[in-house]
């Protein structure tokens, strides 16, 4: 800005001069080249079809807005010329919707496969490219000279680094994606008695936790706080880890549960069809010697007692990381922490020990002095 | 009155509506018995603490009989759960009837051990409380060899003890105690072998009273969650028959921890190694041997018990060095070794007998020798 311009200058009297004409001339644009609804949001019910229409809308506008601004007297480069430019490139960059919305519309048409098949790895990547293409020559056409070569650099770099963004953050959600659909199946069916549709889901959905936020909370803290991070990431690990042994272990006490009841309803049954009805404590009996004896079976299976002893190990983990990360927290009060006092029982235990030792010795002595 | 079956909707109907009230008149008079029952008197055998060491109490109890037996009896009791299992109450006292048989009785009371607690070993509790004990006993009198007398894990102490310190040891009882770990019937035999007790000592140091119930809970969770307080619904009426319910009620639940260390090597040794029956066990660098007991041994057992089948404890009388062994079979299971009728009738007149008749010989200690 020159010294003039700026004397006796209202920049923001300009400015809002500014959106007020542009405002006017937006209007005035779409008012030209639309008509009905598709002048303010694409008509996407029309597809490819309707986005095209809006787009081309769209460019022409943009087109019109900068014409006969004052702007440029506020803002140095930014003016008609520069709108002129913005409505060519805006088209570019809209153009890059059109892409993605007509692999989209494919996809749908020829259903769940046609995802499948729309959005591999490959494609992605491909529709990546094209649209930093398109940016490129988006930002480089629309940017004054002789930034834009720079904003075509910086806008590249963006969508470079959104895309390797995408790939580690698509980390974690991939592998759930990949899975989801088995995931449901086996729910649905460990709901209809499948014990081993059950299990197959606790392990999938472990074993997807592990490859994805499970990486998440055993990856190394960094920073000031890393220690105390670190600890508390671990116990959330823990936790997730005891909760599967829970689940897989209640989820083996259910099917018996099922088979026993359906072993008492038969048993009943079959007391019924002899011509008498039992009576309430009678089928109370049968429950509670049918449900022991089920359950007894499997107590003694080596099944049993593995599903037992890993959650008990896995409930043990989760407290000993859990007091650990708790440690952070209470070593800032004026108490001792049980790590401490672990210590000093120890120490105290072999002093006890040492003390017993000792006194046993001199009994020993005076009893030798005493027999002369 | 309630009726296995019967032949019509209405009949069942009738039968259940009458159940179905009556069952709900003892309940609410049993809420009564629990609303003015304060607290329920166990271990109510009169005694003295004559020894005490950290949190270790030796008791000797007040004769009720003229002694019969010349040489005394120290019981070793579990250090899960409590002691006062054998004098829980009054009427089914085994302690009250050995007492009344004329034995000499001291016991150990292992106490609660707390954090301070979780370093002491197998041979801090065998060869440092237990032996301190049979010393005071010895000591206090004037016998050189007492008679010991060990029940559940407190037998599995009492018998390596014996084998550690055969002179001291005129006659060994061993009441429910598992020798033999390689049980395929016991339930908690076959979950201890996959249990990793080293995260568990390592996790808590004293592994919690409650860890131990669920265990034992498990082990009939039909009977013992359910069935037990549905069954208690018909007895609440009765004032006594509810407080014997209470009385067991808070044995069952009044469990010590266990130090890690002790339990810890229990588990390993025994429960997974077998190392007792082996013969690799070790207790502070020493090996014990089973053949090292030579004194008299009655071996008692339950065939019904769930805790210690007796295929854990049968075997201890070919194990030992012995000469003089018998083995008593009971047709009851753990807890009714304590205190059920037929083990009052059977069992304590037969240990009385036992002890009697193998004591007879012991020098009096009163007399020079």
């Amino acid at each position: 800005m020159s010294e003039d311009q700026g004397k006796g200058a209202d920049p923001f009297g300009q400015w809002m001069q500014f959106w007020q004409a542009s405002a006017d001339n937006w209007q005035q644009a779409v008012g030209q080249t639309a008509a009905g609804p598709s002048a303010g949001a694409p008509d996407l019910g029309s597809g490819v079809d309707g986005w095209k229409q809006w787009t081309d809308q769209w460019t022409q506008a943009m087109g019109k807005m900068g014409e006969g601004q004052p702007f440029g007297a506020a803002v140095p480069g930014v003016g008609a010329e520069t709108l002129g430019r913005m409505g060519p490139g805006s088209e570019l960059f809209l153009q890059m919707g059109q892409t993605w919305l007509k692999s989209v519309l494919d996809a749908a048409g020829k259903g769940d496969q046609g995802f499948k098949d729309a959005f591999t790895p490959d494609s992605m990547q491909e529709m990546q490219n094209v649209w930093q293409q398109q940016l490129a020559r988006f930002a480089e056409s629309a940017a004054a000279q002789p930034f834009g070569s720079a904003a075509s650099t910086w806008l590249g770099g963006i969508l470079n680094l959104g895309a390797l963004g995408q790939t580690v953050t698509g980390r974690l959600a991939v592998p759930w994606g990949d899975v989801a659909r088995d995931l449901g199946v086996a729910w649905r069916q460990g709901l209809r008695g499948d014990h081993e549709a059950f299990r197959e889901f606790t392990r999938t959905w472990k074993a997807t936790y592990n490859k994805t936020y499970g990486k998440l909370l055993q990856a190394p803290a960094l920073g000031y706080s890393r220690e105390p991070q670190e600890r508390l990431m671990r116990s959330l690990d823990a936790y997730v880890d005891y909760l599967a042994a829970i689940h897989e272990f209640t989820t083996l006490l259910e099917k018996v549960g099922r088979r026993a009841g359906q072993r008492w309803i038969n048993k009943v049954s079959d007391l019924s069809t002899e011509g008498t009805i039992p009576s309430h404590r009678t089928i109370y009996r049968l429950y509670l010697s049918t449900f022991e004896e089920n359950y007894a079976e499997v107590f003694r299976s080596q099944q049993y007692s593995a599903l037992q002893s890993r959650m008990v190990e896995a409930g043990a983990r989760f407290k000993r990381r859990l007091d650990s990360a708790l440690e952070d927290v209470i070593e800032i009060l004026p108490v001792p922490t049980d790590s401490e006092m672990k210590e000093l029982y120890q120490a105290f235990y072999e002093l006890r020990k040492t003390v017993k030792q000792q006194q046993r010795r001199i009994n020993e002595l005076e009893r030798l002095v005493a027999k002369g | 009155m309630h009726k296995n079956s019967t032949k019509t909707i209405d009949e069942a109907l009738q039968n259940f509506s009458e159940d179905w009230v009556d069952l709900n008149r003892k309940y609410l008079l049993g809420m009564e018995h629990l609303l003015s029952m304060r607290d329920v008197e166990v271990d109510t055998s009169a005694k003295t603490e004559v020894f005490r060491e950290d949190k270790i109490r030796l008791f000797h109890y007040e004769p009720l009989a003229e002694q019969t037996c010349k040489v005394p009896v120290l019981i070793c009791y579990a250090l899960v759960n409590r002691y006062y299992m054998m004098d829980l109450q009054s009427d089914r006292s085994l302690i009250g009837n050995l007492l009344r048989g004329g034995l000499d009785i001291y016991i150990i009371d292992w106490g609660y051990p707390t954090k301070m607690d979780q370093f002491l070993t197998m041979e801090d509790y065998i060869q440092g409380y237990l032996g301190n004990c049979v010393d005071h006993v010895r000591a206090e009198t004037g016998h050189d060899q007492i008679n010991l007398l060990g029940v559940c894990q407190g037998g599995t102490f009492s018998t390596i003890y014996t084998a550690m310190n055969p002179d001291k040891i005129k006659n060994l009882v061993c009441m429910v105690s598992p020798i033999d770990f390689r049980s395929h019937d016991g339930l908690l035999n076959i979950w201890a072998q996959d249990l990793d007790v080293d995260s568990l000592v390592d996790t808590y140091g004293v592994i919690p009273g409650s860890f131990m119930n669920y265990g034992f809970l498990m082990l009939k969770p039909f009977q013992l969650i359910i069935d037990k307080y549905v069954s208690m619904m018909d007895i609440m009426h009765n004032r006594e028959a509810l407080s014997n319910f209470v009385r067991m009620e808070k044995w069952i639940f009044d469990s010590p921890g266990q130090a890690g260390e002790t339990i810890r090597k229990f588990i390993k040794d025994l429960y997974q190694g077998n190392k007792l029956v082996r013969g690799e066990l070790e207790i502070g660098g020493e090996r014990v041997s089973l053949a090292d007991v030579t004194c008299p041994l009655l071996n008692i057992f339950g065939t019904k018990d769930h805790l210690v089948p007796p295929e854990c404890s049968r075997p201890l009388a070919d194990l030992v060095g012995s000469e003089d062994t018998e083995s008593m079979e009971l047709p009851i299971g753990h807890i009714g070794m304590y205190v059920s009728s037929k083990s009052q009738k059977v069992l304590a007149p037969r240990i009385i007998e036992w002890c009697t008749e193998h004591s007879a010989d012991a020098p009096d200690p009163s007399k020079p020798t």
